[in-house]
């Protein structure tokens, strides 16, 4: 089965096609085209170059973020569509998974760690497990002290990845000495790990709600906008 | 940190505009202005000032329906206008942690209306009238209130380039009347510890 996995969630954004053979063709940009206006035409090269069609497509597996704001939404609306239009499967994912995944061959404790900006993270901690990773935390968001002090009160060592985790070695290590950071090899998601992950779900026939697949959105407000504290009076 | 605002009157909208183009060159990409002022104050003439002088050509216009704008000059110029929303998750809905771009300049009308949304670094220009008139031409204070960052000797060149500007269009406000060094305008203090992250 060949199918198709897009990864739009951070500044590096990639698409591949694979099948149980492995990935056919991939494409990936980290700067200047903004995340439309890359996505359909990479995935028209990859298609074009490994001599393949839509046609010949068994499944779409997406990358649900957490992640960029306007690559998350892209990504999903993409996938949303393609799997519409074509009549296929989809699988979402998310992208912390994909950073831990590629590290899943470490005894260590796997944290996942992707830049929200703000001063802020998205992060999950993972442990190895026979064939793939298991997720031991929730996906969250919170400043890089706070993920710091989670590790530092974990057992054992910690493998941290993702551009989170480059971006904020300093406070990760001045909290947890003992602490391995990724390289930029193993900083963003991408869609290899994505097409391997999801492959066999798509082979079993099972996958996701069309109509319910949605971005992780993790930072939320509840706060009103105090306009009358501005000085400013609206209709209610 | 706070610092003390700067204060201009300008009598006309050339003159607004003169002071927002004298501001242009101390900007850099990753810079955001918020902008205040009423429906008429004059925050549409202040952005186009600040675009021409930053090499904006095309028209700059209200985005206070449209939300967004996007011009491309010497660097990409966003132009913001939260003045229709009612929640910061609507703000966040924009993409607004995007829309502040490393590699662009951004200005939010009414932005201390979102003020924990902002770059903790960032100018707060506020323009009111000083004049009778609401809508004709009249005399406008600009408040450019510094939040943080290098701000203070940005602000002092400003000046200095908006003399000249000001005084080659023949400026009617004597130069030692226009200008004041004003304490933080009271009432207007962050709202501050806003929990952006709480679920709903």
């Amino acid at each position: 089965m060949l199918i198709l996995g897009i990864e739009t969630s951070t500044p590096q954004a990639s698409v591949a096609i694979g099948s149980e053979q492995g990935v056919v063709a991939s494409a990936l940009v980290a700067r200047g085209a903004s995340f439309n206006e890359f996505l359909l035409p990479a995935i028209g090269f990859c298609l074009k170059e490994a001599r393949l069609t839509y046609d010949n497509l068994g499944g779409v597996a997406v990358s649900l973020g957490p992640g960029l704001f306007s690559g998350m939404r892209v990504g999903v609306a993409t996938a949303k569509a393609l799997a519409q239009a074509l009549a296929l499967p989809v699988v979402g994912m998310a992208s912390l998974d994909l950073l831990a995944y590629d590290v899943r061959h470490s005894a260590k404790t796997i944290c996942a760690v992707l830049d929200a900006r703000r001063n802020e993270v998205f992060y999950a901690f993972y442990l190895a497990s026979p064939g793939g990773i298991q997720r031991m935390t929730e996906y969250a968001l919170a400043a890089p002290d706070h993920v710091g002090a989670a590790m530092a009160a974990r057992k054992g060592e910690t493998l941290m990845v993702g551009n989170g985790a480059l971006l904020h070695s300093q406070t990760f290590r001045s909290m947890d000495p003992g602490v391995e950071i990724g390289t930029m090899s193993t900083a963003f998601p991408n869609a290899h790990a994505l097409v391997e992950l999801v492959l066999p779900r798509l082979i079993l026939g099972k996958s996701d709600s069309l109509t319910e697949l949605r971005p992780l959105y993790l930072r939320r407000s509840a706060q009103p906008i105090r306009w009358d504290r501005m000085g400013v009076a609206k209709p209610a | 940190m706070t610092h003390d605002s700067l204060t201009v009157v300008t009598a006309s909208p050339a003159e607004t505009k003169a002071v927002a183009a004298a501001l242009a060159p101390e900007l850099l990409p990753g810079d955001t202005i918020s902008l205040s002022g009423d429906l008429g104050a004059g925050k549409t003439v202040f952005v186009q000032g600040l675009a021409s002088g930053l090499g904006v050509t095309e028209p700059v216009t209200s985005p206070t329906f449209t939300i967004v704008h996007e011009y491309d000059g010497h660097y990409p110029v966003l132009h913001l206008d939260v003045y229709r929303l009612g929640s910061f998750q609507e703000v966040i809905d924009l993409g607004f942690d995007e829309l502040s771009d490393p590699t662009a300049i951004l200005v939010v009308e009414w932005g201390e209306a979102v003020a924990p949304l902002l770059p903790p670094k960032h100018l707060a220009v506020e323009i009111r009238l000083a004049g009778p008139s609401v809508d004709g031409p009249g005399e406008r204070l600009l408040t450019f209130g510094p939040r943080g960052g290098q701000w203070p000797g940005r602000l002092e060149h400003m000046r200095r380039r908006a003399e000249e500007l000001l005084a080659s269009q023949g400026g009617s406000v004597p130069g030692e009347t226009r200008w004041a060094v004003a304490s933080r305008h009271p009432g207007r203090e962050d709202e501050g510890g806003i929990d952006v992250n709480q679920e709903t």
